[in-house]
Parts: C-alpha cells; sequence; structure tokens
C-alpha cells in the first residue's frame, strides 16, 4: 500500500521556555507500494515524529496521511494497521515471546489456533522459533531486534515502521541484522520506512532514501543518487565516510580558484562558491591543479589516503584516497612536503555561498573522465533540467519517486 | 686555537650504552620484585571481580559452577605464585649481584676515562698558559715605555704650550675687532632719535656683534681641543692597549680552565648516574606498582569497606533494639511462671510451654485471634485494589496531578488516633440530646439513649445521629447504631474495617503510583500500536508491570493488618470495643499489651511468638506466590 505524506508538520509548544519547536516541517512525499524508505538524518531532526505521526501515537500539528486513498490522519493507532518497532525494542518484559507476539492478535480477536499458526509462521521468517518460550532479559540484542519485528510483523501491517532499529546493537550484529531486514521486508513486500542517523545504514537498505534536517526534508532520491548529486552542502557533507572535503573558493571567469590554484572551469557567473570534493575524488597527477601540503599518509586496506592541510579547507584538514596501486605509500611518499592532485569531474560539486544550495553547473577538470563518470553526469543532467523546468518541489518529488519506481518495475 | 676532544664519541657512546644496560636490568629487577608482590593481591581482586560479575551475569546453577571454578582456578594459582617466588628470589639475588658488578665496573671505567682526559687537558693547556702570560707581559711593557717615555712627553707638552698661546692672542684680536665695530655702528646712528630709541638699538646693536664674535671665538677653542687631542694620540693608545691585552689574556685563561672544569663535572655526574640509576626506575616503578601497594592504608581500607563503615552505626543500634529483645522475648516465652523482679533476685525459671497453654486458655485470646483475622483478611485485598484503581486514575490526569497526589496522600501524615476520633465521630452521635421517657415506675428519667419494648435503640433526635446516619436517612434507610451501647459486631466491624482502608490508602498509592511512574511510557505505545483495550492494558500490562510494587504492598499490608491495635483505639478508646462490651474488638496486639499491664510477661511474650509465627507463615505463603505471579 502507498503512502502519501501531505504538508505534513508537526509542532512542539514547549511550555518552559514559551517558544516552539517544529519537529516536522512540512513534509510532502508519496511513499510507492512496497518499497524499502530510510528515513535519514542526524539526531533531533524529526525522524521518529514523523514516524509516531505515521503510526498515529501522535498527532500532526497540520496536514494529512494517506494510506492508500484512506484519509488516516485522525484515525487511531490500533486501526491503522501499522507495526511499529521501537528503537529499544519495547517488549513485555514480563511475557514470554510467544506471549509477546500473540499479544496483538489476542487483541484483534483473532481465534486461537490461528494466532498460533500465524505466531509460528512469522517466528521462523526472522528466525525466532526455537525461542518462543524464553523472556525477553533472556535474549540477545538481536534476537530481541527480531522478536519486535515479529511482533510487529504478526498483525500482517499495511505499513511497517523502524524506529531506528539497529542503533542497541553491536557492529557486526548490526550489518548482519541489517541484511535481515532487507530479506524479510523483500519476502513480505510490506511497505517499511526506516529511520535511522547512520548514512550507510541508509545507503544499503533503502530503495530510496529521505534526508531530513531540523524538520524540513534535504533531498528525496536513490540512495546512489543521493551520494553523487546533493543537493546541497547538508547532504553532501551528511552522506559519505570519510565526509566530504569542503573548501571555500571563488569563481572567476568561469575558472574555479582554491586559494591560487584553478582546479576546474564552469559554466557559472563570477560569485564565491563552497566547493566539495569528495575524498575518493582526487587522483595523483604530476600536473594537476590542485597543490596539498602533506602531512601524514594513512594505509587502510588497499586505499591510502593522504592527509593535507589547506587553509581553505573546512577544519583545514584535507582528506584525499587514492588506490593508485601504490605498493608501499609511505616509502613513496617519504620526504614528499607538497603534492598535486587532479580532480575527477563527476566528484567535485559548487555550492551557493549563502544558500548552500547546488550550483548545477557542468564543471570540467582537467583529469579526462572515464565511462562510469559520463553515466553519472546523465543523472547530473536529468536533475538540472528538472530544476530548470520549475515545476514545484512537491511535483518534482513525486516524479522522482514514480521514476525510481518505474526503474525498479523494468529491473 | 680551539683545543681537540679527549673524549671521543665513541667511548661516549660506550658509556651511554652501559647506563641504559644498567638501567634496564634495574627495571628488570624491580618490576619482577614488584609483581611478584602484587601478584596475590592482584589474583584477589581478579578473582572477586570475576566472581561479582558471574553473580550479576549468571544463572544460580551456573554460579555455583562459576564459583567452584574459580575457587579451584585460584588454588591452583596461589601455588605457582608459591613456587615462582621461591625461584624468583634466587633469581633476583643473581641479578643483583650482576648489578652491582656492572655497576662498579662502569664506575670505574668512567673515572679512569675522564681522569685521564682530564689529566692531558691540564698538559695540554699548561703552555698555552704560560704562553699568554709571557705574551701578555711583552705587550704591556711595551706599551708602558712608550707611556713614560721622556722625549715623547717634553715634545708633546711644548707644542700643546705653542698651540695654547696662538690661541690666547687670536681671542684677543678678535675681542678687540668686536669692540670696534660696535662703535662704528653706534656712532653711525641717525641722530634725531629720541633717547629711549637709541638706547635700545645699541644694546640690540652690541648683542648682534658680541653674539658674532663669540661663536667665531667657540670654533678657534674647539681647533684647538682637537689639535691637543691629537698631539696626545699616541699616549692614549698606549693605555687603551694595556687594558685590552689585560683583559684578553684573562679571559684566554678561564676559558682554558673551564675546559678542565666541563670534564670534571661530566666525570661526576655520569658517576651520580651510574650509582643511583635505581632511583629513577624506583620512581617509575612506584607509580606504576601504586594502585596496588601492600601495606595498610586508611583511605584504602576505607574504599574496600566503604559499605560496612556506614551501616555500623545503624547496626549497632538495631542489635541493641531489636535483635537483642527479639531473643529475649522468644527467652522469657518458654520460662514458666518468669517474672522480672524473680529473674533480677536471680531466680531459675524451669523451661516449658505453659506461657503458650496460659495464651490459649486465656479468654480473650480466641476473640482477638478471630478480630485481627476478620480485619486483615477484609482491609487487605479491598485497600490494595482501591490503592491500584486511584493510582492509576491519578496517574493518568495531566491536569492538577500533583495537587491531587497531595490531597491522596494527607492522610498519612495525620495522627491515626486522630483519624479515629474524626471517624467515631462521625459514626457517632455529634451534640447529645438527652430524652425523656418515662420510666415504668411511672416517673420521668432523663437518658442519653434507651431500648425502646422492640429493640430499637432511641434518645436522639434526627440530626445528632453522626454523619453517616444522617446521609443513610437522607436516602430514606434507618440510622444504625454503629459504635455506640448496644452496637452490634457486624456493626463495629464495618466501621473499622471503612476506617483502616481509609487509614492504609495513602501509603500504598504512593508506592504504586511510583512503581507506575518508573514504568516506561513505551510499552503503552506499544500496546496502543497492539490495539490493546483499556482493560487489556490494565490487566496485561499495567498490573504485571507493577506486580513487585503490588506484591511489596500487599505483604506489608498482611504484616499491618496482623499488628492491628492502634486504630481499634482511636475509635473506640482503650476499651476496645463499645461502651458496655469493652475487649470484644480485641486484637492480639491488644491482648499483649493488656497482658504487659498486668505484669504477666510470660504470656506477653508467648503472644507475641504466636503473633510472629503466624505472620511468618503468612508472609511466607505470600512470598510463595509472588514468586509465580511477580515479575522482576
Ligand atoms: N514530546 C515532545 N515535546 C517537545 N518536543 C519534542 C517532543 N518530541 C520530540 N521533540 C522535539 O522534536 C525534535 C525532533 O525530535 P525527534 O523526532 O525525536 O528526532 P529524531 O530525528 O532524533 O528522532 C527534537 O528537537 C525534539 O526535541
Ligand atoms: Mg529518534
Amino acid at each position: 500500500m502507498k503512502v502519501v505524506l501531505d504538508k505534513l508538520t508537526k509542532i512542539f509548544p514547549n511550555k518552559k521556555k514559551n517558544e516552539e519547536v517544529v519537529a516536522v516541517n512540512n513534509f510532502t512525499f508519496e511513499i510507492p507500494d512496497g518499497k524499502l524508505i530510510g528515513l535519514l538524518g542526524p539526531s533531533g531532526c524529526g525522524k521518529s515524529t514523523t514516524l509516531y505521526m505515521l503510526s498515529g501515537l501522535q498527532k500532526p500539528s497540520s496536514g494529512k496521511i494517506y494510506f492508500g486513498d484512506d484519509d488516516v490522519t485522525t484515525l487511531a493507532p490500533e486501526k491503522r494497521g501499522v507495526g511499529l518497532v521501537f528503537q529499544n525494542y519495547a517488549l513485555y518484559p514480563h511475557m514470554t515471546v510467544k506471549q509477546n507476539i500473540l499479544f496483538p492478535l489476542q487483541n484483534q480477536k483473532v481465534s486461537k489456533e490461528e494466532a498460533l499458526r500465524r505466531t509460528i509462521e512469522v517466528a521462523k521468517l526472522v528466525q525466532i522459533d526455537e525461542l518462543l518460550d524464553r523472556k525477553p532479559n533472556e535474549l540477545s540484542g538481536g534476537q530481541q531486534q527480531r522478536v519486535a519485528i515479529a511482533r510487529a510483523l504478526v498483525k500482517q501491517p499495511k505499513v511497517l515502521l523502524l524506529d531506528e532499529p539497529l542503533s542497541n546493537l553491536d557492529a557486526r550484529l548490526r550489518l548482519q541484522t541489517r541484511e535481515e531486514i532487507r530479506r524479510i521486508q523483500r519476502e513480505t513486500k510490506v511497505t517499511t520506512i526506516f529511520v535511522t542517523h547512520d548514512q550507510e545504514e541508509a545507503m544499503s537498505i533503502s530503495d530510496l532514501i529521505v534526508v531530513m534536517k531540523k524538520g524540513v526534508v534535504q533531498q528525496i532520491d536513490h540512495p546512489q543518487d543521493v551520494y553523487d548529486n546533493p543537493k546541497n552542502l547538508f547532504v553532501s557533507k551528511f552522506l559519505g565516510t570519510p565526509p566530504i572535503n569542503v573548501f571555500t573558493g571563488v569563481i572567476k571567469d568561469h575558472k574555479v580558484f582554491i586559494g591560487n590554484d584553478n582546479i576546474a572551469f564552469c559554466d557559472a557567473p563570477d560569485q564565491e562558491v563552497y566547493v566539495g570534493i569528495r575524498p575518493e575524488g582526487f587522483a595523483i597527477d604530476k600536473n594537476g591543479p590542485f597543490k596539498l601540503p602533506v602531512k601524514s599518509i594513512e594505509v587502510m586496506g588497499r586505499d591510502s589516503s593522504i592527509i593535507g592541510e589547506r587553509d581553505e579547507a573546512e577544519n583545514k584538514i584535507v582528506k584525499a584516497i587514492v588506490n593508485d596501486l601504490i605498493d608501499n605509500p609511505s616509502k613513496v611518499f617519504a620526504g614528499i612536503s607538497e603534492i598535486s592532485l587532479g580532480i575527477k569531474e563527476h566528484k567535485i560539486f559548487l555550492f551557493n555561498k549563502e544558500t548552500e544550495e547546488r550550483i548545477n553547473v557542468e564543471i570540467k577538470t582537467t583529469l579526462a573522465d572515464n565511462k562510469e563518470n559520463k553515466l553519472n553526469k546523465v543523472t547530473t543532467k536529468r536533475s538540472v533540467a528538472e530544476k530548470s523546468a520549475g515545476k514545484s518541489e512537491k511535483k518534482v518529488v513525486r516524479k522522482t519517486a514514480k521514476k525510481v519506481s518505474n526503474v525498479v518495475k523494468e529491473k | 686555537m680551539e683545543l681537540k676532544k679527549l673524549i671521543s664519541p665513541e667511548t661516549e657512546k660506550i658509556i651511554n650504552d652501559k647506563l641504559l644496560e644498567l638501567e634496564s636490568l634495574y627495571n628488570n629487577y624491580f618490576y619482577r620484585k614488584n609483581y611478584s608482590k602484587n601478584e596475590l593481591k592482584k589474583l584477589n581482586n581478579d578473582v572477586s571481580f570475576e566472581l561479582r560479575q558471574a553473580k550479576q551475569k549468571l544463572l544460580r546453577a551456573d554460579f555455583v559452577n562459576k564459583k567452584a571454578e574459580l575457587k579451584s582456578y585460584k588454588d591452583k594459582r596461589r601455588k605457582e605464585i608459591a613456587e615462582n617466588q621461591v625461584k624468583l628470589k634466587v633469581d633476583l639475588n643473581n641479578l643483583k649481584k650482576e648489578i652491582t658488578i656492572k655497576r662498579k665496573e662502569l664506575d670505574l671505567f668512567i673515572r679512569n676515562t675522564y681522569d685521564d682526559a682530564i689529566k692531558s687537558r691540564q698538559e695540554e693547556i699548561k703552555p698555552l698558559k704560560a704562553e699568554l702570560k709571557n705574551s701578555k707581559k711583552d705587550k704591556i711593557s711595551k706599551n708602558k715605555a712608550i707611556l713614560f717615555n721622556k722625549d715623547i712627553n717634553t715634545t708633546n707638552s711644548s707644542k700643546i704650550s705653542e698651540l695654547k698661546k696662538i690661541y690666547k692672542e687670536e681671542c684677543a684680536a678678535l675681542d678687540l675687532s668686536c669692540k670696534e665695530e660696535i662703535d662704528k655702528e653706534v656712532n653711525s646712528l641717525d641722530v634725531s632719535l629720541s633717547e629711549k630709541d637709541k638706547k635700545s638699538a645699541v644694546k640690540k646693536i652690541k648683542h648682534n656683534i658680541s653674539s658674532k664674535y663669540s661663536e667665531l671665538k667657540i670654533d678657534k677653542k674647539i681647533n684647538l681641543d682637537h689639535e691637543i687631542a691629537a698631539i696626545n694620540q699616541n699616549i692614549t693608545d698606549a693605555k687603551t692597549q694595556i687594558s685590552t691585552d689585560k683583559r684578553f689574556c684573562k679571559d684566554r685563561i678561564r676559558e682554558l680552565n673551564n675546559s678542565v672544569l666541563s670534564l670534571v663535572s661530566a666525570k661526576y655526574s655520569l658517576i651520580y648516574k651510574t650509582n643511583n640509576s635505581h632511583l629513577s626506575v624506583l620512581d617509575r616503578m612506584s607509580r606504576y606498582f601504586k594502585e596496588t601497594r601492600y601495606s595498610f592504608d586508611w583511605n584504602v581500607f576505607y574504599r574496600e569497606n566503604k559499605a560496612w563503615i556506614y551501616l555500623l552505626p545503624a547496626l549497632i543500634l538495631l542489635l541493641i533494639f531489636t535483635v537483642y529483645p527479639i531473643i529475649n522475648t522468644i527467652r522469657i516465652a518458654f520460662l514458666e511462671g518468669y517474672s522480672p523482679l524473680g529473674s533480677l533476685g536471680g531466680q531459675i525459671f524451669p523451661i516449658g510451654f505453659g506461657n503458650f497453654t496460659k495464651v490459649i486458655k486465656y479468654p480473650g485470646f480466641l476473640t482477638a485471634l478471630k478480630n485481627t483475622m476478620v480485619l486483615t483478611i477484609l482491609t487487605v485485598p479491598i485497600s490494595c485494589f482501591l490503592a491500584l484503581i486511584v493510582s492509576v486514575f491519578l496517574n493518568s490526569i495531566t491536569k492538577f496531578s500533583r495537587t491531587f497526589q497531595t490531597i491522596y496522600f494527607l492522610p498519612y501524615v495525620t495522627n491515626s488516633i486522630a483519624i479515629g476520633m474524626v471517624f467515631a465521630a462521625m459514626f457517632n452521635i455529634v451534640g447529645l440530646q438527652p430524652v425523656a421517657v418515662e420510666s415504668y415506675t411511672g416517673s420521668l428519667q432523663i437518658y442519653n439513649q434507651y431500648v425502646d419494648a422492640e429493640g430499637v435503640l432511641r434518645g436522639f433526635t434526627a440530626e445528632s445521629w453522626g454523619i453517616v446516619n444522617y446521609l443513610i436517612m437522607l436516602f430514606g434507610g434507618n440510622p444504625i447504631n454503629w459504635i455506640n451501647v448496644g452496637s452490634s459486631y457486624v456493626a463495629n466491624i464495618t466501621v473499622m474495617v471503612i476506617y483502616i482502608i481509609w487509614n492504609a490508602l495513602p501509603f500504598k498509592i504512593l508506592i504504586l503510583l511510583g512503581g507506575l511512574q518508573s514504568v516506561n511510557k513505551q510499552y503503552y505505545e506499544a500496546a496502543k500500536i497492539d490495539g490493546a483495550s483499556k482493560g487489556t492494558v490494565f490487566w496485561r500490562i499495567t498490573v504485571p508491570m507493577l506486580s513487585p510494587m503490588i506484591a511489596y504492598v500487599v505483604i506489608t499490608g498482611f504484616i499491618g493488618g496482623f499488628k492491628e491495635y492502634s486504630s481499634i483505639v482511636g475509635v473506640f478508646g482503650e476499651g476496645m470495643g463499645p461502651a458496655g462490651n469493652a475487649g470484644s474488638l480485641n486484637t492480639i496486639v491488644g491482648m499483649i499489651y493488656d497482658s504487659l499491664s498486668s505484669d504477666n510477661y510470660g504470656r506477653a511474650s508467648a503472644a507475641a511468638l504466636i503473633l510472629f509465627v503466624i505472620i511468618l507463615a503468612v508472609t511466607l505463603v505470600n512470598l510463595y506466590v509472588s514468586k509465580k505471579k511477580v515479575h522482576y
């Protein structure tokens, strides 16, 4: 079932300070049926609030929610048919796993045999059928998490909502459970909204990513597109580890400068800009325009990163990942105090200095583009076209969503 | 003049290496020594830490296993450590010997090397010093010869006096021409000028011309000084040359001496380092091992036994005022015919069950037991259930919740005797209205109350029946004699049940409300999502979540119920029953007091023991039930 959020807004009054917190601001989005949506943003940006409004536990201040074609804005939670997995699972500690999973069914007055059948079915699906007689505190974090999902799934919800379900797990379990959730979602085909503040998690699991900041939706796109085509500085900084390098730069006569280095060419009017360059966007190049005083070399597995210092960079530190098949990077770089780097065209972004919005122009650098880059440029152009068409954001959003669903269908 | 380096870098390096070696030997020595010292303590710490961890984490059976396992491990390690320590001692002794030898060797080596160097340096600089002194003498005598040469001195002074003479003549000539010029100017002045103007003009002319000439004179004087200085130049030169020569020699000699001194100081600093390298090592070690140092330390003792230290005062008081009395009560209960006076007089009492038979045969005992049982069994479940309902509602309201909580809690801070008196007033007669009744003799008699021929209590006007009866009558019922003369047992017990419940509610509400507020709200949200109705939420979420508090409230309720006494005093007074039927509402505690006041300590103790056994039994049943039902 598709879920539509229409100008959804939630304002919390703060009695003590006599001010209002706009937790969610004008959120409009149509979630396609059967997709897994990653709701991504830093802590306190309103992700949980959005989820609670969808579940019915909190009433929106304004705006509407549709499940399919039904307006459910004022419907009580139990009548919405949603499954909600809380951040700390909220399993009833005094009930066994089986009783926990049975609980929603008993409330729906499902017959005993039917309820038991479904419980065992869903327990098998999440692979906890061996643990049915245990109490939650006798389970590991990952097992508790599965029980919580089973409890949410057993009533065959139309929408499954997960609030940071992996944040209480350790790193390895998180990876494993992530895949598990993906598998369960694929098998049940239930429309799922997955809240997380971990960009990697969102990237790896979602069909579509919604990036939020302080209650405002920043970008809705295919995971790779959000990475390759960030709409603004915030999005570009929020995605990617190690994070993007941001420099203060300037455009002069169609040349992009960082300090005195003319690193790229573009078709934009003269102005001050933020230049974002992904760490993997650098390549060692004798004639490269970007001069980087080298501070240290970090070797991580196959990649080695050059840590350098530039005053124009945020925090003055620049990180460049180069995997140019250097066998012994520390030896190669020993004694080199400055290195020349080239920049890959599709890894560099320009942002308006005031609005921090992306400046959507074609950028040329001295490094030749390879095939992979060209593919990406097509998407760039597409989003540029959308923007220039001057359509309202809402329409763009719907269109992107549709496009994505089309792409998925074709596959 | 460069001095050549006497200690070669190779030698310096050798010494340095040897020093480092020595330090590392010390390091090894102290580390092993300290380590073995601390090993036992560390083992104890580790094992007790593991044990604590295990106790928190593991189930009971696993824990017992783990404990045994740890114990055997500890014993094994202990043995190992002891064996190791014997071996270590030998090792350490050898090491110490080795260190001493090495140290002495190094000491000697340094001394020899540096003494040689110092000697050769002294030899080296001896000729240099002598040379310096000689050249100094030569130069000074050369210059002194210039300084004291008569010829030079006389020619110089004659030249100077000649120059001075010329200078004086020139000055005189200048003065003369100055005067002439002034006169000439003054004479050429206009005659027509007034006296006053003339004077000022003359003054001006004089000033101008004389200043011009004095400037000329100053020039001449400067010239003269220069010329004299030039003539004396050779002498001043000789003077300065002497002083510079002197200073240069002094400096050079000091430098040479310093070169020896630096060797000496280097030697002693190295020797100091050699003989004291254990100090720096020890310093580092002591910092390293500080946390686990042996020997008694009040701070450590405090840290490890903090709990006991803080518990001690309360523990002592408990021993004096609770444990001892309990033991004594048990003792007295089994002493037949016990009396405190006899006990003081050294009387020996036989042991037996006499006191218990006395209690059971005591006429009031069965009544007291029955009353206690009835009151407890009626009040505890009702008050617990009511408290649960009230606290759930109190927890659910948001407006004025604090105010309501305070109101519900007020009875708790009110004296129960005072509440009892208020209850007595509510169920009693307020403002007695005596009535005249015709007696069988025909005379009128004034009664407060009387029972008429049909057995109905009469004697009061309607408004004097107390507020409860007033309400009953308001709804058309018949007034009931609750607590007065002739009141029924059922009426009495009803009043007591209402009173006790009322009195017990606040504490229970407080506990349950506290429990409710600590329940994670998310369970309720989850239940909402799961579509649970209000009733389901109450019975399947709230009650199980609160079960520890409920168990607590029920158990303490039963214990309190069996100890009921003051509430009956509050309503009925010390008669423990309505007037004319004293003792009909007595309880076991009341009976114990009776026995005490009639000096029957044996009976009182036995009754207390019986009460204790009853409470113990009921509590055990409670705990058994709660173990099955309560979720912790
Ligand atoms: N019940 C509430 N009352 C007041 N402010 C709230 C409440 N719940 C959330 N907020 C505020 O709304 C903002 C968004 O919160 P939330 O949705 O929980 O963020 P997150 O993205 O971390 O899940 C935060 O600034 C938070 O302080
Ligand atoms: Mg949250």
